[in-house]
């Protein structure tokens, strides 16, 4: 993020460590009863998430990648200001039909210098993990979740333990499992205070 | 020929009647008759011997819970475990009858299982008989005396009821959806007492469809009793429909439901209006609701009748008079399933389906026989099929063709955990299989079906194909191995700056081997080398490479001598372009393949060990699967080549060495599964 408010994001989903798995089961029509899309239905809802993005208030920039050789996908764009990343996440999880997504909203007061995220975990997440076969819940075990906020400015305090700050203080990275974000054991709120 | 197989049934006929006296219960008519024979299985495990085995105890701790006592002894639940229990199928153009019938020891011991809280307790008395409608479902009819237990399903027929003269007749017709269609409460409520009112009416329509319910005379003198009642309870809620509030026409239906709860089709009836959802909105889903269950009263009083005749009238013309039946009758097997004409009964069977078309999809296919065998060596399932003559050419052309010899010089016996040998004539397959289609859908589609066959027999050279692909294969499954494979990761520097690397891990991954035999590989070649220059494919010394990331895992093709190989052990593909392959296969194995249309083989106990717990999960997981799969015996199953008008099979499971029975081996391999 810029002073001025603006940057830009990068979302990644990385199953590259399970590719042999996903390779043999884009071989099939269906898995332990769940219909498996084919390279063109992620490809389409894909470009449907990119479509929403674009027309998105503040958002430019709107890029995407799908490497079905590694099973890595990414999504970049840019923001004009930090507001314009309110629900973003949320309706895209919802355009792609993920339930329980734990939501989390995005405010950079200029005049103080802060970035907060508030993360608010859904217990909706926990109780549609546990509809999964056992199959089903193996995915989420060594699965993990990192998030890296960038900024100009040096960092000078936060207040969630389980981030780190960069030998340059002006990047800050939370590193967690998916499954205690599934459970809630883990949050991701965190307000940072930058150098002004 | 003949005076053989009569005067075998003349044998076998005393047999039946003293040991199996149940079976002289079961119509001639029945479609399908399945039987586990108690004694035979006595023979390999005594009641005191299941009573102590895990899955005895199991079973009995499951039927204690149930009925709330405690069991420890099989023959004390009142069944006779010592006769043969049979499942049989009646069915008509209304309804289909799936019935238990079950040999009683002791009717009080099982009276009270049944009233101990397992299953209803409201049980009638009529004679020396027992009568009790399932409340949850009252087309489910127990009715027992001291001597047998009949435990009949009624499944009506839902297109019977779709017919305008069965619906004018019953007054039963299905809503359809349609917001436009506006309707008081109290009429969709008649509707629901109408079917109440009329259960006893109904139950003469099977006897006027078909032989399978009570003779009519029974069915007026039962019905005759109620009927004045039930007309007059009729006359009571037409008023109601007409005057009075939904409430108030609840209170009637609760009235006529206690006028008639003493005999057994008020309970049906009485079943029906109190499961019935509150009416307070017209819609679809109520109507669709009253429709449901007005036809399940229906479908219960005929239930209902037709087991109270199964015990009223003896059955005259059994299906231990039947000869296809008798012929099947084989005494050393433990369980079997006969079924006079597989045709008729899948015929049956989807022509209550309104949602299907009619179909013959087993045209040709007639009597079928399944026996269950257990001896020391191994358990076997034992299939036959009888076809018409149209069905047995159809099928000689269809399999006219052997395995390929050359294919057996690529296997090794040590290596093989699984396999599927086949052989088929692609040539006659390929002209064969538009006309099966055709026949499968000629009755609701003759015209499509005809031109649909004729375009695919247009569009298909037969012949041209049949080179490429001769019909015959073997898919081998060698086992598992660990396979080093990259994946792609993150890492950040001090900066957070994220840099990709590359890293590796091992993964078990399945070996396999398929090869098939081809008199004219061209094409294939063709693609093969298209794919060299597209760098999808990778010339090696012999064979291919396929490198597309796409794949699970590495796959390598070759082409040799006509036989097409498609794998995963590049070991095994430098043998065989070398010719230094080390085939190995016994003589009994060759045997078995070269006479087996289709030929299966899984060995458990070869794949034992080769799981990980990284696959798996649990350690302590892996290692009960690896104990069950390791005490598992070798599998296969076979179609052998049709003889005359019979098509067999067989389904084997071998018991290892050791083992004092086939029956006491597979309680000890469930409980080794179940146990923690």
């Amino acid at each position: 993020m810029k002073e001025s408010g603006s940057g830009d994001v990068t979302l990644t989903l990385n199953m590259s460590q399970s590719k042999t798995k996903l390779a043999s089961i884009m071989l099939l029509d269906s898995v332990s009863g769940y219909k498996v899309p084919s390279k063109a239905d992620i490809a389409k809802k894909m470009n449907e998430a990119v479509d929403y993005l674009k027309k998105s208030e503040g958002i430019t920039n709107v890029k995407k990648t799908i490497d079905f050789d590694n099973y890595i996908a990414t999504i970049n764009f840019s923001f004009k200001e930090v507001s314009n990343l309110n629900n973003l996440t949320d309706n895209l999880f919802k355009m792609m039909k993920v339930k329980g997504v734990n939501k989390s909203s995005y405010t950079y007061n200029k005049e103080k210098n802060t970035f907060n995220r508030s993360y608010v975990y859904a217990a909706e997440a926990k109780s549609e993990y546990n509809k999964l076969n056992d199959d089903a819940k193996s995915v989420f075990k060594t699965a993990t979740y990192t998030s890296i906020y960038r900024f100009d400015s040096e960092i000078q305090d936060y207040n969630n333990k389980l981030a780190t700050v960069s030998k340059s203080k002006k990047a800050i990275m939370l590193k967690t499992q998916a499954l205690d974000l599934i459970n809630g054991k883990a949050n991701l709120s965190n307000n940072i205070q930058l150098s002004k | 020929m003949r005076r053989i197989l009569y005067l075998t049934l003349i044998l076998l006929l005393p047999a039946l009647t003293k040991a199996q006296d149940l079976v002289q219960q079961i119509p001639a008519d029945a479609k399908l008759v399945a039987t586990i024979k108690g004694n035979k299985f006595l023979e390999l495990m005594s009641t005191d011997e299941f009573n102590n085995s895990y899955v005895g105890k199991q079973f009995l701790n499951a039927v204690s819970k149930k009925a709330h006592c405690s069991y420890t002894d099989i023959q004390n639940l009142g069944i006779d475990v010592h006769n043969s229990l049979y499942y049989y199928l009646l069915t008509n153009d209304s309804v289909s009858y799936n019935c238990f019938l079950v040999p009683v020891k002791n009717a009080d011991s099982l009276e009270k299982i049944i009233k101990s809280g397992a299953f209803s307790p409201k049980i009638s008395i009529e004679g020396n008989l027992h009568i009790l409608v399932e409340e949850h479902d009252s087309s489910n009819v127990w009715i027992w005396n001291d001597k047998q237990l009949l435990i009949v399903n009624g499944m009506a027929k839902e297109n019977y009821f779709d017919r305008d003269d069965v619906a004018t007749r019953y007054d039963i017709h299905k809503p359809f959806y349609n917001y436009s269609i506006q309707s008081d409460s109290a009429s969709v409520m008649v509707d629901t007492a109408y079917a109440v009112v009329d259960s006893a009416m109904t139950v003469v329509e099977p006897t006027e469809k078909a032989p399978v319910v009570a003779p009519k005379t029974t069915v007026k003198k039962q019905t005759g009793v109620t009927s004045k009642k039930r007309s007059t309870s009729k006359k009571k809620t037409a008023t109601v429909a007409k005057k009075t509030k939904p409430a108030k026409a609840e209170m009637e239906e609760k009235e006529n439901a206690e006028e008639t709860q003493n005999d057994i089709e008020g309970a049906a009836v009485v079943d029906s209006v109190v499961s019935a959802p509150p009416m307070q909105a017209d819609s679809y889903s109520l109507k669709y609701s009253a429709y449901f269950q007005k036809k399940n009263a229906i479908t219960s009083s005929w239930t209902i009748q037709f087991a109270k005749a199964a015990f009223s009238k003896p059955v005259t013309n059994s299906i231990a008079t039947n000869p296809s039946y008798l012929k099947s009758v084989d005494p050393a097997q433990e369980a079997s399933l006969w079924i006079g004409s597989t045709n008729e009964l899948v015929t049956s069977i989807l022509s209550g389906k309104t949602f299907l078309p009619s179909m013959n999809i087993m045209s040709g296919w007639k009597t079928m026989t399944a026996g269950l065998t257990m001896d020391k060596q191994q358990i076997k399932i034992a299939t036959r099929f009888e076809v018409s003559d149209s069905a047995a050419n159809t099928l000689k052309r269809m399999y006219d063709s052997k395995l390929n010899k050359k294919l057996l010089n690529y296997l090794n016996e040590d290596r093989m955990i699984g396999y599927i040998s086949y052989s088929i004539n692609t040539k006659n397959y390929l002209e064969e299989y538009p006309k099966i289609l055709a026949g499968v859908y000629g009755n609701a589609y003759s015209d499509e079906a005809a031109l649909g066959a004729d375009v695919l027999s247009w569009l298909l050279d037969e012949e041209a194909i049949s080179k490429v692909f001769k019909g015959d294969g073997i898919f081998v499954f060698s086992g598992l191995s660990q396979k080093e494979v990259s994946y792609k990761e993150y890492n950040y520097d001090e900066n957070y700056k994220s840099i990709e690397i590359e890293k590796k891990k091992k993964e078990t991954l399945p070996d396999f081997m398929f090869m098939m035999s081809s008199e004219d590989p061209t094409i294939l070649q063709k693609i093969i080398n298209y794919g060299v220059k597209k760098n999808a494919v990778v010339a090696e010394n012999g064979y291919y490479k396929m490198v597309s990331k796409s794949l699970p895992m590495q796959v390598y093709a070759m082409i040799k001598d006509g036989v097409v190989f498609l794998g995963t052990n590049q070991t095994d593909f430098e043998k065989i372009a070398t010719g230094k392959f080390d085939a190995k296969l016994s003589k009994e194995t060759k045997k078995s393949m070269m006479s087996s249309h289709l030929l299966t083989y899984f060995s458990p106990k070869k794949l034992s060990g080769k799981l990980t717990s990284e696959e798996i999960g649990e350690v302590k997981t892996m290692m009960k699967i690896n104990k069950v799969l390791g005490s598992t015996g070798d599998i296969y199953m076979r179609s052998n080549p049709i003889n005359g008008n019979v098509l067999t099979g067989e389904i084997t499971m071998d018991v290892p060495a050791g083992e004092t029975n086939s029956l006491k081996y597979l309680f000890s391999l469930i409980e080794l599964s179940l146990k923690d």
